[in-house]
């Protein structure tokens, strides 16, 4: 119930245990979520340097030869540069913008206060998991300066490219070490707020907060921390292994008998299949911990902007739960070529079929929230609505490629890059853009600007769905990724469809920096928020905006009613907050 | 709040369409995975490595000698590392740089890897396997009349798994003959040997 | 020596129960809150729970650690022909009697707390000294067995039954080692007399730790022998 151990009696004073090494979680979230968007620029200015270089591959880009002399002579990217930088997108955009800011970035600000409690369980280890994020961050982007510059495995490193070093490539040298060591630092971090997340969830719900009376947003964190706990461990035992294979002279995963530019590599019976399985019992639960924190968003936001209880409450607790659970079930759909049994490649098929049935409940429910509700279209609103778009999209391919025969053909196209850019890459994404302008009032103190917010909305949705939809086409029509250059013969007639992919992603990545001057203007010069600016019913909306530093001025809030009381009838106003006394029907 | 009627009705519906999906797919994916190939398949071996496949038929005697790793030579096209003078049936294997099929005839694929992970695609005919260093991995297909007509029987091979800087030009053709062209074109391979 | 009695500490005028410099992460206190918020009728139990429920999540992920390692070991044995068994140091067989023995000096130790508000520093102190000295043994052990492998030619990239040998004693021997932190931390405690009832849950939270380590290591040592 309290926020125990180190949990200070008096705000700290001092600059650096306030701002730097602060306890407090409303600080550190804000924290990653300043990580992620320095992360999520980074990012992508590499998708832009990748466009460009895909349909003008000559091209001297400014800059780019100060980046790198090796990778970028005269300005002109180089293949081997083309895929560094393809892997460092990845990399950047899963684990440092979808596995931060939706997670610990808007969790860690919101979740204790939504459940009435002080601080996280333990605000020290809250304070570590931040700075160890952090080096992780460091360490990857120092990949940049090494001599051989960053790796070219892509972000799934698959063995033995990534791990008979130097000799498979530039970039394979102490680049890719430090990329798997920034990883399995990053897996440190992560499992360290996964484990504040669930201690956090069960142990200090205030009185009356059941589980049935939580938001949406705090199951979705809850769940997607037991998915972080579980499957992070994994990836560093992964990371461990690799290592040793590069360093330590080991062979798990480097088979006999191979020639690596004309060097015979002394290694033994390794397996490259136990990296791909590992990878992937770690890397499908992490495809859902980047999205259900964005359903738990939208099903926050939906509820709180038609007026509406969010349609079907328990089915979204369980659904949630469910996807959960299955995620653990379906790795293999992502190795179904790759050499295991084509048995077992059916048996993943199930599961994958099986869980797109949560996945379809979720989406009716948001439909149901929505239907005959009195909608208002604030910025958040129509992001959630984006959301829910996009994920229907993006849920629809992968029905596709969930067929075995059907991936036959769409493995390894820009079937597979279009499916998870729509998911991860978009749907994802508006659930942080949701976020941000549902909550920058409760943690700034300020509003954003809601004109150029639906601005930004529209360029955006317009945008993505102009760079991505035409991606299904040419996948299907056998368009590969991960080249660098269209030159096998029939990926040529393609090359227009890149550039029509290519100026909308220009577009779209300068209709971001509306969203950033949006942003920062805003934290200094927006009109100041009240402190229930939309009229919601959760926790959140009962302190002040920005809430004081232990989130409830040493009361306790009593909770007497479930996270979504809109519209009850005989209710004095068209809301009930979850700590109002008032007597409604009971739920 | 909600509508149980409703949530079991569309759970349901979604349960029903999406595993009845997968089982209507089972059928295809049987037939390409569950089957092994015919007895009198024709045997190609096809090595990946970086950035090129090359391919090996194992000659009148019907056997593929074996590979020493030692003793590949890229240099001088020794890729399979063959030693044609101390191992009787490596000297009438045939390497080539074009994958030539017969029409008509079952061919069984052998998928090896000189390095890294590559992978063996064909889009047209809708061949995909994922090339394991480490392992051989067969695949069988048979090519109809059909597949002589387009492009005059030449299909590219594209490499779809990320191999290092020349995975964007890793490349060969797939040429689909006729019984007669065929051996032609194998003698004259085997003669250039 | 000096009397057993739990010492008494002045409550501040907020009622808090002053945790320590800066707070230290261990032993819960009672928070109630400032200036106006009554007692938690729950008291210092509900508060508490925070430390089991963390190490039970923090085990959870160490299972899945050694749970990867052990589906590469079974890949990897029956992947290949070239698995030749690593011989077992014969002190192995002493350091796991030896690990045993700790677990059960702790719960000697930590029962002598069990339902007595003044707690006997002696014998608290004494068995978990044991405890300490017999984990510390255990690491000592473990790196004569790793000794006598090099002694062999036996090392980390030797074959593939050597590499797992070394990957998983080491990573328990790592985690063993943060466990001998958390025991001196408690010894350290207990000398300042500052284990009053309400902190002991760092006493709970360190001996469940320490006893999966002593089943992760039994389990690791039958893997090893059954499976390498």
């Amino acid at each position: 119930m309290h926020a125990e151990g180190a949990h200070q009696h008096q705000p700290p004073q001092r600059f650096i245990w306030k701002y730097i090494f602060s306890l407090d979680h409303k600080v550190i979230g804000k924290q990653y979520y300043f990580l992620a968007l320095f992360s999520v620029v980074v990012g992508m200015a590499l998708s832009w340097l990748i466009r460009i270089h895909l349909v003008w591959p000559n091209a001297s880009i400014p800059g780019l030869d100060k980046l790198s002399a090796a990778g970028a002579p005269g300005g002109v990217m180089t293949p081997e540069y083309y895929l560094s930088l393809l892997t460092l997108h990845g990399t950047i955009m899963i684990f440092f913008v979808l596995t931060t800011a939706p997670q610990s970035g808007f969790g860690n600000y919101f979740l204790p206060i939504q459940i009435g409690a002080e601080d996280m369980a333990f605000p020290r280890l809250n304070m570590l998991s931040f700075w160890t994020t952090f080096v992780a961050l460091v360490v990857l982007l120092a990949t940049f300066f090494v001599t051989d510059g960053p790796p070219i495995s892509g972000w799934t490193s698959y063995p033995p490219l990534s791990a008979v070093g130097s000799a498979a490539g530039p970039g394979e040298g102490l680049g890719q070490t430090l990329w798997v060591v920034s990883i399995a630092i990053f897996c440190v971090g992560s499992l360290l707020g996964a484990l504040n997340f669930i201690v956090t969830t069960l142990d200090l719900r205030t009185r009356g907060m059941t589980l049935m009376r939580l938001p949406l947003t705090c199951w979705a964190w809850f769940v997607t921390a037991v998915l972080g706990l579980l499957s992070f461990a994994v990836l560093f035992g992964a990371c461990v292994l690799l290592v040793l294979d590069r360093v330590g002279g080991t062979s798990f995963f480097i088979p006999a008998g191979l020639v690596v530019s004309d060097k015979v590599i002394n290694h033994a019976g390794g397996s490259p299949l136990l990296w791909q399985h590992l990878f992937w019992f770690f890397g499908h639960p992490e495809v859902y911990i980047a999205i259900l924190p964005g359903m738990g968003v939208t099903s926050h936001i939906l509820s709180c902007f038609s007026r509406k209880p969010i349609f079907g409450y328990r089915a979204m607790a369980y659904s949630l739960m469910a996807i959960g659970f299955l995620s653990f079930t379906v790795w293999g759909h992502h190795m179904f070529l790759s050499g295991m049994s084509p048995y077992t490649a059916f048996s993943f098929s199930v599961f994958t079929m099986a869980i797109g049935v949560p996945s379809a409940i979720k989406t009716f429910n948001w439909l149901g929230t929505l239907w005959g509700g009195r909608l208002r279209f604030t910025t958040a609103m129509l992001f959630s609505i984006g959301f829910v778009s996009l994920f229907v999209t993006g849920g629809l391919s992968g029905l596709f490629l969930a067929q075995p025969a059907v991936d036959t053909s769409l493995h390894a196209t820009y079937f597979v890059v279009a499916h998870f850019h729509m998911v991860m890459g978009v749907a994802a994404i508006f659930g942080m853009f949701a976020g941000t302008y549902f909550w920058f009032p409760k943690m700034f103190g300020r509003m954003m600007n809601e004109t150029w917010g639906k601005v930004h909305f529209w360029i955006t949705f317009v945008g993505v769905y102009c760079i991505f939809m035409p991606m299904h086409f040419i996948g299907i029509e056998g368009a590969i990724r991960r080249y660098s250059t269209s030159t096998v013969n029939y990926l040529i007639p393609m090359i227009p469809v890149h550039k029509f992919m290519t100026l909308w992603a220009l577009i779209t990545g300068a209709g971001q920096f509306i969203f950033l001057i949006n942003v920062f203007w805003s934290m200094f010069k927006g009109e100041k928020a009240s402190v229930n600016p939309w009229e919601g019913t959760s926790l959140e909306w009962t302190v002040p905006s920005p809430p004081p530093w232990d989130n409830f001025a040493g009361q306790h809030p009593v909770v007497y009613h479930g996270p979504y009381e809109y519209a009850v009838p005989g209710a004095a106003k068209d809301y009930v907050m979850q700590d109002s006394p008032e007597k409604v029907v009971a739920t | 709040h909600g509508n149980n009627a409703l949530e079991v009705g569309w759970t349901t519906a979604a349960t029903i369409v999406f595993i009845g999906l997968n089982l209507i797919g089972y059928r295809i994916w049987a037939n390409m995975y569950f089957t092994p190939a015919p007895p009198d398949a024709l045997e190609i071996e096809v090595q990946g490595q970086q950035f090129a496949y090359y391919f090996r038929y194992a000659g009148p005697d019907g056997k593929f000698g074996p590979t020493h790793v030692e003793k590949i030579d890229d240099a001088t096209g020794n890729f399979y590392g063959l030693d044609r003078e101390h191992d009787p049936d490596a000297k009438d294997d045939v390497v080539t740089a074009t994958l030539g099929v017969p029409v008509d005839r079952p061919i069984e694929l052998i998928l090896r890897s000189k390095d890294v992970g590559h992978s063996f695609y064909v889009r047209e005919l809708r061949l995909h396997q994922d090339i394991l260093p480490g392992i051989e991995i067969p695949i069988h297909f048979t090519t109809t009349e059909d597949a002589l007509k387009y492009n005059g029987g030449k299909y590219e091979i594209v490499c779809t798994q990320l191999c290092g800087l020349g995975h964007y030009k890793m490349r060969a053709f797939l040429q689909v003959m006729t019984e007669a062209d065929f051996e032609k074109w194998l003698q004259s391979q085997a003669a250039a040997q | 020596m000096e009397p057993v009695v739990a010492p008494v500490k002045p409550e501040t005028p907020a009622g808090i129960d002053n945790l320590g410099r800066n707070g230290d992460g261990f032993g819960g206190g009672d928070r109630l809150g400032g200036g106006g918020g009554g007692p938690d009728s729950r008291g210092w139990a509900g508060s508490v729970r925070v430390y089991r429920t963390g190490m039970w999540m923090a085990l959870a992920a160490i299972v899945m650690l050694f749970a990867a390692f052990t589906s590469a070991l079974v890949v990897r044995k029956g992947l290949s022909n070239d698995w030749v068994a690593t011989a077992l140091p014969r002190v192995l067989w002493l350091n796991t009697a030896v690990l045993i023995a700790s677990s059960v000096t702790f719960e000697f130790s930590r029962r002598s707390l069990a339902g007595d508000p003044s707690f006997s520093a002696r014998r608290f102190s004494r068995w978990l000294y044991v405890t300490l000295a017999l984990g510390l043994a255990f690491i000592a052990g473990q790196l004569i067995a790793w000794r006598e492998l090099a002694s062999r030619g036996v090392y980390l990239a030797t074959n593939p039954s050597s590499s797992f040998f070394y990957l998983l004693t080491g990573a328990h021997g790592l985690h063993l080692l943060g466990g001998i932190v958390a025991l001196f931390y408690v010894a350290l405690r207990a000398r300042q007399l500052a284990l009053a009832p309400a902190k002991r849950v760092v006493v709970d939270v360190t001996a469940i730790y320490w006893h999966f380590m002593d089943a992760l290591w039994i389990y690791i040592l039958l893997l090893l022998t059954v499976r390498s």
